[in-house]
């Protein structure tokens, strides 16, 4: 639990000091349904309600976007599965935003931890913008707080590093998204995660942009 | 402000509702374990020896359970809570170092078991006495009156699904008994 406390400090510090800041809640619900052996059906729900940047600096939270993800999800081996997705992203404004996604992802175990892997690419269309693609790699570690394993009602700490290309003409852009996260395994069918999450964007312009987000999970399989 | 405690204060009441469970395992400090299991390894392995301790308790048993690296091999030494008696030692063995004709033997166990199969880990576990349990770490020379027996995790396609296993053979690597092991969900990682 210390690391956890000491991790969520060096990010409140970093962020602190950064200039171009953007930051609010991030709530997200995963909800996964298995079809049969090889096949699960996932719905992933999530809002974002901005509320301080390092202009204005009042605390103000305003909705902003509500994604709604569905993915096909088939399993390619014990520890790896493909997906193909659709995001359908509601705006303030009324303004609507499309998007695909594909995705292979594999998990690596280890005697005290996994880490899971992520390939992402996915894009995006909407009227009022030019379409967007994206490719995205994440490799997320699981690490048990209260013993060798991960056993029910235990905490665990969760540490991710998402590194995000995109394109939209005429400009391409670089991302790197760092999460750190206590989560609770309640049981396989219930985890909830709690942390923050430091987007650092727009690398290949001259100034950066910083955004740290207060995220709540909960993923749910019924 | 507000908005973090009620979180907290969430994830706190989901934890309690999460803690009817029958299997206990974690870490503990050093001054929690029983005296008599930190000085029967100690003595032998030195008292500035990194060793992590654990609890586990499974409905059947109660053990102390210290890890350690000792002579470049991954050790799992159990004690029993009761008496803080030493109870088995386990040694990780290394896939890529066994003896040709150890491995011909155990692919022939495993596939008269799996239809195709791949061995992710193999341990060795040695029971009997304390003191020839400790003399096995001390010395690294198996004592004749330990029992052996080894626990091999594959992944193996039975005939009817692919899954991972934990299976058990005795010394002669016939196998006494076999389990699924459930592997976790990894929506954590994909989404």
């Amino acid at each position: 639990m210390r690391y956890y406390f000491f991790l969520l400090l060096v990010v409140i510090s970093i962020t602190v000091m950064a200039q171009n800041l953007q930051s609010g809640f991030l709530p997200n619900i995963t909800l996964s349904y298995k079809l049969n052996e090889e096949y699960k059906l996932v719905h992933k729900l999530e809002s974002r309600w901005p509320s301080f940047n390092d202009l204005d600096r009042n605390f103000d939270p305003e909705f902003e976007r509500f994604d709604v993800q569905t993915y096909i999800e088939r399993k390619t081996g014990l520890f790896s599965k493909v997906s193909l997705g659709y995001q359908f992203r509601f705006r303030t404004q009324n303004r609507y935003a499309h998007r695909t996604i594909q995705q292979f992802s594999w998990t690596n175990r280890f005697d005290r931890y996994r880490i899971g892997h992520r390939l992402r690419s996915d894009q995006t269309f909407s009227d009022d913008r030019k379409p967007e693609v994206r490719f995205r790699y994440r490799a997320k570690l699981q690490l048990p707080l209260q013993g060798q394993s991960l056993d029910l009602g235990e905490y665990y700490l969760s540490l991710s590093d998402e590194l995000v290309w995109s394109y939209r003409s005429p400009n391409a852009d670089l991302e790197n998204r760092i999460i750190a996260n206590l989560g609770l395994y309640i049981d396989d069918k219930n985890k909830v995660e709690t942390g923050f999450e430091w987007r650092v964007e727009e690398f290949f312009l001259e100034k950066v942009r910083h955004q740290l987000w207060f995220v709540l999970s909960w993923y749910k399989s019924l | 402000m507000r908005f973090l405690i009620l979180t907290i204060g969430l994830l706190a009441s989901f934890s309690n509702f999460a803690q009817d469970k029958t299997e206990i395992e974690k870490s503990i400090r050093h001054k929690d374990v029983p005296p008599k299991a930190i000085a029967d390894l100690m003595a032998i392995l030195g008292p500035d020896h990194k060793v992590k301790w654990y609890y586990q308790e499974d409905g059947q048993k109660k053990v102390y359970e210290a890890k350690f690296i000792w002579f470049s091999d991954h050790y799992s030494v159990e004690f029993n809570a009761k008496d803080a008696v030493i109870s088995n030692v386990e040694i990780e063995l290394k896939l890529n170092e066994l003896e040709p004709k150890f491995i011909k033997r155990l692919h022939k166990t495993l596939d008269e078991i799996f239809v195709d199969n791949s061995i992710r880990k193999i341990q060795k576990e040695y029971y009997g006495k304390p003191e020839e349990l400790l003399e096995l770490i001390s010395t690294q020379v198996i004592p004749k009156e330990l029992s052996v027996q080894y626990e091999v995790e594959v992944i193996g396609n039975n005939g009817s699904k692919k899954a991972l296993f934990e299976l058990i053979l005795n010394k002669k690597l016939k196998p006494i008994s076999q389990r699924q092991i459930k592997v976790k969900s990894s929506d954590i990682f994909d989404y």
